[in-house]
């Protein structure tokens, strides 16, 4: 199989299809112009930034908007990636900024009483449509849950988002958001206490 | 296993990895009551995230999804910057303002002229200064000598010394 060194000493196959391509090899041949190669990478990670978004936010059709936005944020800033690192902890890295700076601006406009702006429009997603199981009735447990997770503060509730609600390993995570692996031990160990009192107060569970 | 291993191994393994716990750690639980008391919170917790996981998506959503990021970056050029993005504004809007200033200056400024200096032959100021001082303006040009000038424009203005400069010629 005929191969070409690319600029960034990435091997491509000619004849290789790009659901072959490793996601930084993609990066490549997007850069050269191959938007076909942008949905490729998209469509290896548009479920978990899904995920990950619904997870930080809370309703369908914000995560949504947010995850659809990363994708753009990215494409734009492809030139910026230094293949250095591995494409999925730059991915993640943006996508969990991203979030963050949703939830933190929708705080201060709750505060300032602007509360109106985030609620779902009469045109919203119906979860029906797009859920693959019917929807039942949201329990209240399940609601405390979610609030109880929104309480948390940006720091902890990422690393509970990767860790224990999405999976990650905890290397993983360290190495998307660019600390130490004691730093995210440490920062779930907190965040799980927390969680447990707030969730105490609101299920007298645990 | 003692303690401090058993909170290690919490701490190292998410929540969801708690469901099926290693031997030494079973055993070590029987033996001793508060950890086993903090791996059942623990578990516990982990029980009440897994109920809030984000729900499973129909497969024809993702197809919309995607769709809907290809739309978007359809009228962008991947690696494109702010800094693009300023210089498509910047070249139309600086032409825009050149022209501008062309037009305004060959069709306004006779007109502010006009209203300052009330007399339509004049077209510039300049030309304001020439005309009505010409004698002193031609004199100095020729004398060289700001004193006069002074005198001229300004015929009761005295020095500094406050003698009378037309007395100091």
């Amino acid at each position: 199989m005929k191969t070409r060194k690319a600029t960034k000493g990435i091997e491509i196959g000619s004849s290789m299809r790009l659901s072959d391509m490793s996601d930084e090899a993609l990066v490549e041949k997007t850069l050269e112009g191959s938007d076909a190669a942008f949905g490729e990478l998209t469509k290896r990670y548009m479920q978990k930034s899904y995920s990950i978004a619904f997870q930080m936010v809370g309703d369908f059709e914000t995560a949504q908007d947010l995850s659809q936005d990363v994708f753009l944020k990215i494409y734009k800033s492809l030139h910026k990636f230094n293949f250095k690192s591995k494409f999925f902890s730059w991915f993640y890295k943006i996508l969990m900024n991203h979030c963050i700076n949703y939830t933190r601006r929708r705080k201060a406009l709750k505060f300032l009483a602007f509360s109106e702006i985030f609620q779902s429009s009469n045109n919203a997603l119906d979860k029906n449509d797009i859920l693959k199981y019917s929807d039942e009735e949201t329990t209240e447990k399940q609601r405390m849950v979610r609030m109880a997770v929104d309480q948390l503060s940006p720091n902890h509730k990422q690393v509970i988002v990767m860790c224990d609600l999405e999976g990650f390993p905890q290397e993983e995570v360290a190495d998307i958001l660019g600390m130490a692996i004691g730093t995210v031990r440490s920062r779930l160990h907190y965040a799980r206490g927390n969680l447990k009192k707030i969730l105490k107060k609101y299920l007298n569970e645990i | 296993m003692e303690c401090k291993d058993f909170k290690d191994f919490i701490g190292e393994t998410n929540l969801s990895g708690l469901t099926d716990p290693p031997d030494e750690l079973k055993q070590h639980l029987r033996k001793c009551g508060s950890c086993s008391k903090e791996y059942q919170e623990a578990r516990g917790l982990g029980d009440l995230l897994a109920s809030v996981k984000t729900p499973d998506i129909k497969d024809e959503y993702w197809n919309g999804y995607l769709g809907g990021v290809m739309s978007k970056i359809k009228n962008t050029k991947p690696g494109s910057t702010l800094a693009d993005f300023y210089k498509t504004l910047l070249i139309p809007a600086a032409a825009a303002l050149l022209l501008f200033g062309v037009y305004f200056s060959d069709t306004y400024m006779p007109l502010v002229d006009e209203m300052i200096y009330g007399d339509e032959s004049y077209t510039s100021s300049l030309d304001f200064i020439m005309n009505e001082h010409s004698e002193a303006m031609s004199k100095y040009l020729l004398n060289t000598d700001a004193i006069f000038l002074t005198e001229t424009l300004f015929p009761d203005t005295e020095s500094d010394s406050g003698t009378d400069i037309r007395n100091n010629q």
